[in-house]
């Protein structure tokens, strides 16, 4: 049980926070509703560039870094397709200058032109780095576009391609500020060793000055139902053959999600799980084989995604996966293996609880979608579950029609 | 009321260093039992750590499988049964070899000891490693190990380790050959010597629960496994110093550079200091590095150095991935950013700032007895004094200026230092 305190100032900003006395630290989480879903089709990539220029000054402070390392803080932020988050941990005495750093960059940033001159560029390498210049790391650029025709979790959150970051103007970045960065839209969770009236009173003091802002609701378009399998073939000089596909599950919001997590579980959580014991160990078809779903507050995707071992072919591979997927769509799972997944979820949930900034980044996240007291009870959500839901989820989520295939093949030498 | 955004509200600096109190000792066969009892969840973790690393196997993969291969059968129960009971209680088994020890950790609801520890106790004292398994795993090493390969960071990574410590096991020299060079037989034997009670330390940390010094004699106090102390290989490489070398590699839209030179291990009295003077060279994201590299010219998305120390040497490292057409550009500038600290002082400005920053990372990494149970092993594997931890804290608290200008100039001169570029 995560003990918490809601409070909401005149501007809009949700006020959480959660007291943990076990800690000499605090740590301060603030998620703003902006991610990639939010970005023009011509502009992708830009919530995370902006992320990015959220560290290059704002209105009344120069440098945000400096100033938070001298007061023995750290921070870092995340983007992805609904959300941006930032935080920050320092000793818990120093707590009004993560206040301080936070609120002068939600009231206006510096919008200087080099800043953004130079976070295109490392942007620009960041893409690089991971998308082009590692084995597999242009995955994701292939497969959110088989996956969604015309809703904007088709490009990932880096962006479809370079150009979008190379083209960013700086009137353009004032504008998605404006829009997005405001009071009204974003959570603003503190926890650790901290006195829930004096966080109250910082808030109001700091962040209570900052107008709410006119967010900008642009209709988002919804993904038509699948209802042809899809696939894509491309060759790639790397070392081995992989197998990546996608199916459309719900939101993180919708009933089914639980239901949807325990059968991801079933098939990929841990050494036990059937994916890894019959593909990996058992039938020595794959070196690793998984099984996720991504939790994204549009419908998202079920991934099941494998690399094979030399000497397997691509259709064995693909038989071997669809013959588990159907063995879950066709038989309901027993008692034993049910509660060896709820089991694993209730003591994930306890680990979770144990780290003050994990607390409070899970906190923000529950906030955003609707309450933080829904933390509490997830654990009963997952209980609920019962073997037919699986069943049933798993009979509609893997079908051949809702179904995206990207085989990944090895270059021959 | 209108605030004044622009000055900054006032601070303290972190005056002491505190760390949870540890409880030493040992079991009836004479492992060193270490507890660090706290915590507000009812989770326990035990890191059961043995002298079975890189450096005691004296054989590339053999310290790495047989760690591996613990959890893979034992005389009681097959891989397959043993995954599911762990996964049933909700535990986790973890498993990680170094280069002077080998680790298996589990971590468990406290509530679940009586089942999950009992299970610890057979994958280390009675595993089988049935050949299927041990197949397995070397063929999925060997897909990763050849798909690390085509990266440039582990192409520099592996080539800079090579030619600093040559073929001691602190040189990482593996290639294909030997995936096919490990036997069930060796994997046996190197079991059978490492994995005993002789040199062995367990550090428990959480919540361990009435009973479990009881609990904890029974499973692993008694005698097992047929100790031999090795040979560890002396380490008498000499590496050429200074060189550059460049490594061509096909379709790289980024070159991988790193930079590095060989230094002592933690026991050395400048330890402590360099590890200041390298949070300012690279080892924080203000660092001089990061400013000048990244947030000036953008030539990257991350620019670091690092220091890793083991028992016999260590290593000081440069590492970046940058825009191919600018590496020299890089190279040029990561060398004049020594240079730098070899000929300027410190501002007391900066100084103060990486010390507040550094002392802030002290109660950050021993924040709870998770954490600090994560830091206390490199006390074990060091051989090192628990007084380490306040040494480090007492250093970063009174070094000053003119201590890490004579600190630069003695070890970061360009000529002790190996350059490794690798890109198209």
């Amino acid at each position: 049980m995560i003990n918490l305190q809601k409070h909401t100032l005149a501007n809009g900003l949700r006020v959480v926070v959660h007291v943990d006395k076990s800690t000499p630290l605090a740590a301060i989480n603030i998620i703003y509703n902006v991610g990639a879903k939010n970005e023009d089709p011509n502009r992708t990539g830009f919530a995370h560039l902006f992320e990015h220029l959220m560290f290059g000054g704002s209105k009344n402070i120069p440098l945000y870094d400096a100033p938070l390392q001298m007061v023995g803080g750290d921070n870092n932020a995340w983007t992805n397709n609904d959300v941006t988050n930032y935080y920050l941990t320092l000793p818990a005495a120093n707590l009004e200058t993560g206040f301080w750093l936070e609120s002068d960059r939600m009231l206006e940033l510096a919008f200087s032109p080099e800043s953004l001159e130079v976070q295109r560029k490392v942007v620009i390498e960041e893409f690089k780095q991971h998308y082009l210049n590692q084995p597999y790391g242009d995955i994701a650029l292939l497969t959110h576009p088989l996956a969604y025709k015309v809703h904007p979790y088709q490009w990932p959150t880096i962006g479809k391609d370079i150009s979008h970051i190379e083209k960013a103007t700086l009137a353009e970045v004032k504008d998605f500020f404006f829009k997005h960065y405001a009071p009204n839209n974003a959570v603003l969770v503190v926890s650790g060793n901290v006195d829930v009236l004096e966080v109250f009173k910082l808030a109001e003091k700091w962040f209570g000055p900052i107008p709410s802002r006119a967010i900008d609701k642009r209709e988002i378009p919804v993904e038509p139902i699948q209802t042809q399998a899809r696939s894509l073939v491309v060759e790639r000089d790397v070392p081995a053959d992989l197998i990546h596909m996608t199916f459309h599950i719900g939101t993180r919001t919708s009933s089914d999600f639980y239901i949807t997590d325990l059968l991801s579980d079933v098939l990929s959580n841990g050494p036990s799980s059937r994916l890894h014991q019959t593909l990996v160990k058992e039938q020595q078809l794959f070196s690793s084989v998984n099984a996720y779903i991504s939790g994204d507050h549009h419908p998202g995707l079920m991934t099941v995604t494998g690399r094979l071992l030399p000497g397997v072919s691509m259709g064995n591979a693909e038989k071997a996966i669809w013959s588990q997927l159907e063995a879950i769509s066709t038989k309901a799972i027993g008692a034993y293996e049910l509660q060896k997944v709820k089991n694993k979820i209730e003591s994930n949930l306890i680990f979770s609880e144990i780290n003050f900034l994990n607390k409070a980044m899970n906190l923000a996240s529950f906030e955003l979608l609707g309450d933080a007291n829904d933390i509490n009870t997830e654990v009963d959500k997952y209980k609920a579950v019962s073997a037919n839901d699986i069943l049933a989820c798993a009979t509609k989520v893997f079908t051949p029609e809702n179904s995206s295939t990207l085989y990944y093949h090895a270059k021959k030498q | 009321m209108m605030i004044d955004r622009q000055i900054p509200p006032r601070f303290k600096s972190v005056e002491d260093f505190d760390m949870l109190p540890v409880e030493q000792y040992t079991l009836d066969n004479g492992i060193g039992v270490h507890i660090i009892e706290a915590g507000s969840q009812d989770v326990i973790k035990i890191d059961v750590i043995f002298p079975a690393g890189a450096v005691q196997a004296g054989k590339p993969l053999l310290a790495s499988v047989t760690n591996k291969a613990l959890c893979e059968g034992t005389s009681a129960f097959t891989s397959a049964q043993l995954s599911e009971k762990i996964d049933y209680f909700g535990a986790y088994i973890s498993q990680y070899a170094h280069y002077h020890h080998a680790e298996v950790s589990l971590i468990t609801l406290t509530g679940f000891l009586s089942g999950t520890l009992p299970l610890l106790e057979d994958i280390i004292k009675n595993p089988i490693f049935p050949t299927k398994e041990l197949e397995t795993i070397l063929s999925k090493r060997k897909q990763e190990f050849l798909i690390d390969g085509e990266k440039v960071k582990t192409i520099a990574a592996r080539s800079l380790s090579r030619r600093l410590f040559g073929d001691h096991p602190y040189g990482n020299m593996l290639d294909m050959s030997h995936f096919d060079g490990i036997s069930q037989g060796d994997v046996m034997a190197f079991h059978k010597r490492a994995y005993t009670p002789q040199g062995t330390h367990i550090i428990v940390s959480g919540q361990p629960g009435a009973d479990f010094k009881n609990l904890l004699n029974r499973h692993l106090g008694g005698a097992w496994g047929q100790p031999i102390v090795s040979d560890e290989a002396a380490l008498d490489f000499k590496p050429t110093l200074p060189q550059t070398i460049f490594i061509p590699k096909d379709n790289a839209v980024q070159s991988a550079l790193r930079i590095g030179r060989p230094l002592f291990p933690k026991t050395h009295p400048d330890y402590h200091g360099i590890q200041v003077l390298n949070t300012v060279l690279g080892g924080y994201f203000g660092s001089r590095l990061m400013t000048n590299i990244r947030e000036e010219k953008g030539l990257t998305y991350g620019i670091s150095s690092f220091i890793s120390a083991h028992q016999l040497a260590g290593t000081l490292v440069i590492a970046t991935e940058v825009e191919a057409q600018n590496r020299e550009l890089a190279v040029t500038e990561i060398f004049r950013e020594m240079e730098k600290l070899r000929t300027e002082l410190i501002s007391e400005e900066e100084l103060s700032l990486v010390k507040n920053y550094m002392l802030g990372d002290v109660i950050r990494n021993f924040d709870g007895p998770f954490a600090t149970s994560d830091n206390y092993k490199e006390l074990i594997d060091g051989m090192l004094d628990v007084s380490y931890f306040q040494q480090r804290f007492d250093t970063i608290k009174t070094i000053s200026a003119a201590d890490l200008l004579r600190l630069a100039n003695a070890y970061l001169q360009p000529n002790d230092f190996l350059t490794i570029i690798v890109g198209k």
